[in-house]
């Protein structure tokens, strides 16, 4: 009937010392991973708001419809960007300025590529720049549910761990 | 019958034990899935957005193009537009000498026309989703301009 005489000890509640190590060591390791995983998620769940807010701010600038004060302010010193022009996110990268004991919080500032042939004044493209880093910064701030903590035009957007800032934007 | 079945179905399952390989599978698909489904929805969200501003931009080229259009046929020439309804947040047209303005959601946009005074409707006008316009020139002397109504 028993051909596994083994289950005797199981049943006992005795483990082998073999599996109470493998077992420990996958704890350590797992625990180790998880730490690790759950910074990495947050920094590429930053970063993917980040882009997808840079993609917002770039269509808002393609399609010139702005909201009301910086409509006013476009017509007035940007006549060009109340047309519609072609503004496109090349690339969206980070770097890591390390812990930052103002904020306590590791700081990263995002770096943005764009293209923007149409406009070639270097005032017209810092404004559609401003546009860009806003909405990145702003999605951010969405995205961890972090606009209260944060300043005028959501600069620094912060996450729990990650307090992002924006550099110029790169014009190619 | 049951014996069919039951030969099977492995009997740890019926024990309600997995094995470790499956949980760390379902653990490392729910962790992706987490992040995919943020992103999707993010990407939704701003795909909304994208195509109201987009809807909004087109509206007002379309009426300024309509206008400047309508103020080339001449005196007697006029068009009727419909708008279309409004994506997410009603939009506003609102027509002025200087150009054609769309508001939707906080947000503003402009179509340059041809300056062109507005007759009977004071200095602007405005236009509201759905509704038909009867846009016409008209001359008042030595001057043409434009004569906006809604169609009822």
């Amino acid at each position: 009937m028993n051909k596994f005489p083994d289950f005797k000890n199981d049943r006992k509640g005795q483990l082998s010392i073999e599996y109470i190590l493998v077992v420990g060591f996958v704890f350590v390791i797992s625990v180790t991973v998880v730490v690790y995983a759950a910074d990495a998620g947050e920094l590429d769940t930053a970063m993917a708001a980040a882009r997808s807010g840079a993609i917002e701010g770039a269509n808002i600038d393609c399609f010139a419809v702005y909201p009301e004060k910086t409509f006013e302010n476009n017509t007035d010193k940007h006549p060009r960007l109340i047309s519609p022009s072609n503004v496109k996110i090349v690339k969206v990268d980070y770097i890591n300025q390390g812990y930052n004991s103002t904020y306590k919080k590791t700081k990263i500032q995002l770096r943005i590529w764009a293209s923007a042939p149409s406009v070639e004044e270097a005032g017209d493209r810092n404004c559609l720049g401003d546009r860009i880093n806003y909405y990145a910064r702003e999605n951010i701030c969405k995205s961890f549910g972090t606009q209260n903590m944060t300043g005028l035009g959501c600069n620094p957007a912060y996450s729990k761990k990650y307090v992002f800032t924006t550099g110029d934007v790169k014009w190619v | 019958m049951n014996n069919n079945i039951t030969k099977y179905i492995n009997i740890t399952e019926c024990s309600g034990a997995m094995s470790v390989d499956f949980i760390f599978a379902i653990f490392v698909v729910l962790i992706i899935l987490q992040g995919v489904l943020a992103l999707t929805s993010d990407r939704l969200d701003m795909v909304k957005d994208t195509e109201e501003l987009g809807s909004a931009r087109m509206v007002a080229e379309s009426v300024a193009e309509t206008i400047d259009a309508t103020y080339s046929g001449g005196e007697g020439h006029s068009t009727v537009i419909t708008l279309p309804a409004s994506v997410k947040s009603e939009y506003k047209v609102t027509i002025s000498s200087s150009g054609v303005y769309v508001k939707v959601d906080g947000m503003v946009g402009k179509a340059c026309i041809t300056p062109h005074s507005i007759l009977k409707s004071g200095y602007e006008f405005t236009m509201h989703p759905k509704r038909s316009y009867n846009i016409s020139t008209t001359k008042d002397g030595k001057v043409y301009s434009m004569n906006i109504t809604e169609v009822s």
